[in-house]
């Protein structure tokens, strides 16, 4: 996620591959085009953690404020500032009027949530990145958000990408899901029939953890290997059921299931070729 | 004498430990300057019991008192009024040292026991500590105790050269909970035992946990706001709002038959595994009220869908639904009717 933005740390590099936008690769762009179109413009970001995202000493007025000031073509203070508020509205904050003269402690980790909701919204942006937006939130609220997620991005026509743990709000809110294990993605495909038929020893171990699911609780043997000295080929083959030999020596290609279920599995990858 | 839940109506057999109607408060008096301070009502007449060898959930919200009361029964916030017999044995009323000291075979599990562990101290040395602060003098002793805790919790004595740094979050967990279960408590409050950890994790430390239960005959209060891990560990849950209790009884009845607005709400808004609209669960308005003020009546009132004004006039007290399950809400029949789940 951090790579599509373009604020990876310092040493971090993306070293290949592209990421398009429309029709610009965001890794060939300079840094200063990022900034000012991608970053809060065509690309709007969901901090996961609603009570460590603002400043306490400042209004939240001003920390809302101080991403459309710093774009250009913004309207001056009178119309962001009537921008955010009825982006304030939009989000369901209860007295937007005067949200932005108060402080963030004085709002609740549901209603932060909302304001950094409205920011993420302020320049219409076309793509709507969320990391583990509703992680810290009671699952109360965290219902209040995700209606509120799905129903501005039908209203808007946005498309969101949601990151997180819970297979349980992948149901709920998304359309397709990717499962990812140790930097390299398992399987991808509409969520109904990953939940229904998962194909990825990885997956279906996943989902056999929730508690749900599992017949009895398991886990899955091993930990998740270093990222300095990943394993070699498939980086679940350590952790892996079903793994051969040829697991250890290149990570398969992706073959396609069921119409729309990609996975990156030898054991799907024989029968494709079949 | 309004019903207490006892485990059930009409329940004789002796419980491990009884709470009742247990309150908390926090603040009061006056600041510096003569302001007066609010009092917060952490634990607002709460009664429960434990029988040997159950696990009972304690579920809520951030803020509602779970862990006020988690600390209070264990003695280290002390109660402001009501009872709490452990054994048989009347165990409130004492100042905090004295109440620790009577409640010994109550033992808590802190939500992250990684950050509870000294980064300077090896694993064994960490046990060994334990054992030695409760009187085991000696030393062939602690080390075979604390081998054999090690092995208990799936580690190895191994472990016990090693330090926090190089232990996974879940082993951390497990040596979180061997250095508890090494001084042989009966009752253990686990606080939000799997908060933070992957669902990969999560499910061998919740496999531990189920185990170790069965096989030391331990006693669990389980605190956590994760209903579907209560769901699977728990055979007696209890719903908490805003200091009160609001539901208690057999962990599957009340998730098939969820009698209090609260619960129902609250099981509602757990995502489910199958792919579902989120058009179709009504979400609770607003959030809790702060627990300073003090109002007459329901403490659900403000966000409750079915509130009427009677929820306004007095305090519902817990009422049987069955034999073994309470709710307390003064329109639990009408509600079956205009909502049926």
């Amino acid at each position: 996620m951090r790579a599509i933005l373009g604020i990876l740390p310092k040493r971090g590099r993306a070293t290949e591959g592209n990421i398009l936008l429309g029709e610009r690769d965001l890794l060939s762009l300079p840094p200063e085009i990022l900034q000012s179109e991608v970053r809060g413009g065509q690309i709007g970001f969901i901090p996961q953690d609603p009570y460590q995202a603002f400043n306490p000493v400042f209004r939240v007025g001003t920390q809302l404020l101080e991403t459309s000031r710093s774009k250009p073509g913004a309207t001056g203070h009178d119309g962001d500032k009537a921008n955010i508020v009825s982006l304030l509205k939009s989000v369901q904050l209860p007295d937007p009027e005067s949200a932005l003269d108060r402080y963030p402690h004085q709002f609740s980790g549901g209603q932060r949530q909302r304001l950094l909701i409205a920011a993420a919204l302020a320049s219409s942006p076309a793509i709507v990145l969320a990391d583990e937006p509703t992680t810290a939130l009671d699952v109360t609220t965290q219902l209040q958000i995700l209606k509120l997620l799905r129903g501005l991005t039908q209203e808007r026509g946005l498309s969101m990408l949601f990151v997180t743990h819970d297979f349980g709000v992948v149901a709920q809110l998304c359309d397709t899901v990717t499962v990812m294990y140790a930097g390299q993605t398992v399987e991808s495909g509409p969520v109904s029939q990953i939940l229904a038929a998962p194909l990825h020893p990885y997956t279906r171990m996943l989902l056999a953890c929730h508690p749900d699911r599992g017949a009895a609780l398991a886990g899955i043997p091993g930990a998740v290997s270093s990222p300095l000295r990943p394993p070699s080929g498939c980086r679940f083959h350590p952790r892996c059921p079903s793994a051969r030999a040829e697991c250890s020596v290149a990570f398969p290609p992706r073959t396609e299931h069921a119409g729309k279920q990609d996975v990156q599995c030898v054991l799907y990858g024989a029968e494709a070729a079949a | 004498m309004r019903p207490v839940w006892r485990g059930g109506r009409g329940m004789t057999a002796r419980a491990l430990l009884e709470i009742e109607d247990v309150v908390t408060l926090y603040g009061g008096g006056k600041w510096l300057l003569g302001k007066p301070r609010p009092v917060v009502r952490g634990v607002d007449g709460v009664s429960l019991s434990l029988k040997a060898g159950q696990a009972l959930g304690l579920v809520g919200e951030s803020g509602c008192g779970k862990t006020t009361l988690a600390k209070t029964i264990l003695g280290l916030v002390r109660e402001t009024s009501g009872t709490v017999r452990l054994d048989g044995r009347v165990v409130s009323g004492l100042s905090v040292q004295e109440a620790r000291a009577a409640r010994a075979t109550i033992q808590y599990v802190h939500q992250d026991p990684g950050a509870a562990l000294d980064p300077w101290w090896s694993i064994g040395h960490a046990l060994d500590e334990a054992l030695r602060i409760h009187g085991v003098t000696d030393r062939v002793e602690r080390r075979r105790r604390v081998d054999g805790m090690l092995e208990a919790v799936g580690l190895d004595s191994s472990f016990r050269s090693r330090y926090p740094h190089e232990l996974s979050g879940g082993q951390q967990r497990r040596v979180g909970l061997a250095r508890i279960l090494v001084l042989s408590p009966h009752i253990v409050i686990l606080d939000e035992p799997t908060s933070g950890l992957d669902l990969s994790v999560q499910a061998t430390v919740l496999g531990v946990l189920d185990g170790l239960r069965k096989r030391l005959g331990l006693t669990y209060l389980f605190v956590s706001h994760d209903l579907s891990v209560v769901k699977r560990m728990c055979e007696q849950v209890a719903i908490m709002y805003l200091g009160r209790i609001v539901e208690v009884g057999p962990t599957e009845e009340i998730f098939a038959r969820p009698q209090h607005p609260y619960t129902r709400a609250l099981l509602a808004a757990v995502p489910k595994l199958e792919p579902g609209s989120l058009h179709d669960t009504p979400a609770l308005p607003g959030d809790p009220p702060s627990g300073t003020t003090e109002r007459a009546g329901c403490v659900f009132q403000t966000r409750c869908a079915f509130a009427v004004s009677k929820c306004t006039e007095a305090r519902p007290p817990l009422a049987f639904v069955s034999d073994e399950h309470m709710a307390a809400c003064v329109r639990l029949n009408e509600i079956e009717t205009v909502a049926p789940i």
